[in-house]
Formats: structure tokens, sequence, C-alpha cells
């Protein structure tokens, strides 16, 4: 196993030997290990997000139906298996079952997601709102590169070709200017709160 | 794919930009699957990622960075600064079409000049005898006059009144007064003697050229002639295919470096339908003043 790694072959085996042996508290841990990952690789694909819960769970339903059933051969690569369960279940999205519910998706879309309300419409008028706020109180250095890269979608070179930065300094102030915004993002958010 | 891989090349960040290959998305993947610290790396990034995207882009076009910077590529072309890149562009069209005009100028020039000097070539034999006959050059025949039939007119211009080997002649010099020698012919090409020397040719020392002219008229008309110079047994100069200009007569230009001086003989042959027949001979000395 790479560097870095926090979940190995071992891991993997047991979960699956005990998912086949019907402990209920490793189907919930397969969940708590991958419903997270499994939404971001959905999210990447799909936009609509009544779409990407039920995408996930579908996965994850169809996983551990395969692992009960014995399907999984090596179930030291459970990581891959679930991979290939994702894409199979974006495949068939894609392919098949979305024209199919899209009359049902589009209205369960406007049920479960009525749009923003009126206080979230005039954030958005204002251009973001809180998001923008805690831009604006960034550091300049952080807040250029956070605009460049994530938002005008800059190159790296071009951004550390301006700002006179090495890649590997470009690396440290974009890490840094993520926790930052991150944690003003969630400062404003609490005092807007209370 | 390691985690110094995916850190210095900032591969999650590409990945949830979508600016990776699928098959770099799908290692990339695979790897956060099973990596804690990859997984919540991506989630913190997607966290601002959203975030930002709440952020209308022209709200922060407006930033203290240079609006270079936030425009655009396309846009940045239409910025004030732009307009201080037309003048060297203009410049440079500018000097670039000068470049083209002097390039078909100088090839119209050339061919000019080409032409100028092919028409000098030929000019010896129209403007010499005008020449010859208002300064007739000491000890030499009296050129013949305009009313005289030797006035070279030729309408083929001798061959030999191309340039010889090593000779000074050439487009850029005049040829002023050139001396027209009109031969006599004589039966059998007996030797002269120094007594008796019919056809004497003075040339300077300093290389030019000169005119051989020979008189056709009352000889029988041949179809084309050729001419051979010898020196003894030697051949110095042969030509064939020559026809006598409108007044009858075949102006044969030479460069004097062509001769040492000496006794020389011309032979002239008519030919009709391919036989040769003798004409005329012309022995002749070459002096050189």
């Amino acid at each position: 196993m790479k560097a870095g790694r926090s979940i190995d072959r071992k891991d993997n085996t047991d979960l699956v030997a005990r998912i086949m042996a019907g402990d209920e508290s490793a189907q919930a841990e397969l969940y708590e290990r991958y419903e997270r990952r499994i939404l971001i690789i959905i999210k990447r694909s799909v936009s609509a997000g009544a779409d990407v819960e039920n995408l996930c769970h579908e996965t994850l339903r169809i996983s551990l139906a395969a692992i009960k059933k014995g399907v999984v051969r090596e179930p030291e690569k459970l990581s891959a298996f679930i991979h290939g369960v994702t894409k199979n279940v974006l495949r068939n999205y894609y392919r098949k079952e979305r024209p199919e519910v899209s009359d049902d998706a589009k209205a369960n879309e406007d049920r479960v997601d009525p749009g923003p309300n009126q206080e979230e419409q005039l954030e958005q008028k204002e251009g973001g709102g809180l998001g923008l706020k805690a831009l604006n109180m960034m550091p300049a250095r952080y807040r250029e590169v956070l605009e460049r890269f994530y938002i005008l979608e800059h190159s790296k070179q071009e951004i550390c070709s301006d700002m006179k930065i090495t890649s590997k300094q470009f690396n440290v102030i974009l890490h840094r200017a993520r926790k930052s915004y991150i944690k003003l993002y969630q400062e404003l958010n609490d005092g807007e709160g209370q | 794919m390691d985690h110094s891989y995916i850190e210095k090349n900032n591969i999650a960040d590409h990945y949830l930009m979508r600016k990776l290959s699928a098959e770099e998305s799908e290692q990339f993947e695979l790897h956060f699957l099973d990596c804690d610290e990859c997984f919540k790396l991506v989630e913190e990034i997607q966290e601002v990622r959203e975030l930002l995207s709440e952020i209308d882009p022209t709200r922060i076009a407006g930033a203290e960075l240079p609006a270079s910077k936030y425009s655009p590529a396309i846009l940045t072309w239409l910025i004030p600064w732009r307009p201080a890149a037309v003048l060297p562009a203009a410049l440079l069209i500018l000097a670039l079409a000068t470049l083209l005009y002097f390039i078909i100028d100088n090839r119209r020039l050339r061919e000019e000049l080409n032409r100028l000097r092919a028409a000098q070539v030929s000019l010896p034999q129209e403007s010499a005898p005008e020449e010859e006959r208002t300064q007739p050059a000491p000890g030499q025949q009296p050129a013949p006059s305009p009313d005289e039939p030797t006035r070279a007119q030729s309408d083929n211009p001798p061959r030999a009144a191309s340039p010889a080997p090593g000779s000074l002649t050439g487009a850029g010099q005049s040829q002023i007064n050139m001396p027209i020698f009109t031969l006599i012919a004589v039966r059998g090409g007996e030797p002269q003697d120094n007594a008796e020397v019919i056809n004497k040719i003075e040339v300077p020392r300093s290389p030019g050229w000169f005119v051989i002219s020979l008189h056709l008229e009352g000889k029988r008309k041949y179809e084309s002639y050729r001419a051979s110079i010898k020196s003894g047994d030697k051949v110095k100069w042969r030509r064939s295919g020559l026809l006598p200009n409108s007044y009858g007569a075949l102006a044969l230009g030479f460069h004097s470096t062509l001769f040492q001086p000496g006794d020389y003989v011309l032979n002239l042959e008519g030919v009709n339908r391919g036989r040769p027949e003798p004409v005329a001979t012309y022995p002749f000395r070459i002096v050189k003043e």
C-alpha cells in the first residue's frame, strides 16, 4: 500500500467477512467509510442534487448486496469493486434510467429542491453574500490565488509567473488560503446566525 | 498515483475542475476511495469551490489586482492598454509591405537589366559602323558609307560577337568607335608577303572589339554560309549557319584577345541543301599597335 492510505487490505477483507457473516455494524461501517467518497465521484458527474443522493444510495445498496452474496472475489480490493459499481450506476443513469425517469425526476427535483429562498436570492444578487465577504476579508495573496485558481481558472503556471512564486510556494499558499477561507466563512456564518 | 505526485501536481484540484483525463480521474478516484488524507483534501477543495461558486465573477474583477489578470483572454485584447501594441504591429506590417515592394521592384529591374544587356550585345553591329564612318582609324580601310551594303544591320548578328573567354567586355561596357574592317577576297588564299598585305587589321593592344565585314554582293546566293579562320593549319574560329544582313554583307564581330599578331586566313563557304561550296578566301594580318 502506498504512503498516505488509511484503509489497508486487511481492513477491507475483515469488513467483507463481517458483512457476509451478517454483522450489522459492518454494514454501517461500509456506509460510513464509502458514502461521502462515492458522493464526490457522483457529484462530479451529476449536477441534480436529488439524483446524486439517490445514485449514491443505489451504489451502496448494490455493493452491499453483492458482498452478502459473496460476489466480491477479492475482498482486499473492495474499494476497486465499489468504484466499479459506482461507474456502472452512473453509466446506467446516463444510458437508460435518466430518460425514463426524467419527468419524474424533474417533478421530484421541484418538490425536493424548491430553489433559493428570498434571502438566498438576495445574497446571490449581491454577488455571493458571505462567500464574497469572506473572500474580501482574506489577505491579498490568499485571495488572489483563490480567485484566480478556482473562480477564473487561471493556470498554476500563469499565476506563479504573475505572482513571482514557485510551484511549491503556490501549493502552500493555496492550502493555507483554503483553510483560512473556510474558517472565515464559518465565522461569518456563525455571526449571522447569532 | 501517490501523494507526492498528487500534491505536486494539484491532482485533487484538477480532478474537481474536470481538468484530468478520464484515465487520470479514474486512478485518482481509486486512490482517494482508500486514502483518508486525499479524501479530506478533495472534500475541502469541494467545499471551497462550492462557496466560491456563489460569487459573481464580475464582483471580483474590480479587486486590487491588475485588471488584465482577471479578464478572460479575449477581453485582454480589448482593454485599454492594448492599443499600445497597435503601433508596433502597424509598423511591422508597413515594413513587410515595403520589403515586398522592393523585392518585386528588384525583380522588375533585373528583368529590365537583362533586357538591356541582351540589346547591348547586338549594339555593335548597329552602332559601330556609324562611329567608324565618322572617325576612321588611321591605317584602316575606310568604313563603308551608309549607302553601301557593308553597313551591318544584320537580323542575325554573328555569334562571334559574344564575349571571348577572359575578355573584358560586358554589358556595362560601351562599344564606341568599334573598328570595322572590310576584307577583300583573294583567289586560292595565296600567302601575303610584307610588301603586299591586302587585308591588314590593326587593333589596339588593349582588349577590344572589332568587326570584319565580308561583302557578298555579286556572289552566288546560298541558303547559309559558314566561315572559319585558320592560323597556319590550326583552326582558330569556326561558325556555320551565317546569314547575310539586309545589305548583303556578313558582319562578324571578334574580340581582339582571340588573335595574336600574325597572318590568318578566313575561308567562307556557301551551303545549299547541306552541301558546302567555297565562296571566297580572305587572308588578313593582325597587327597590334
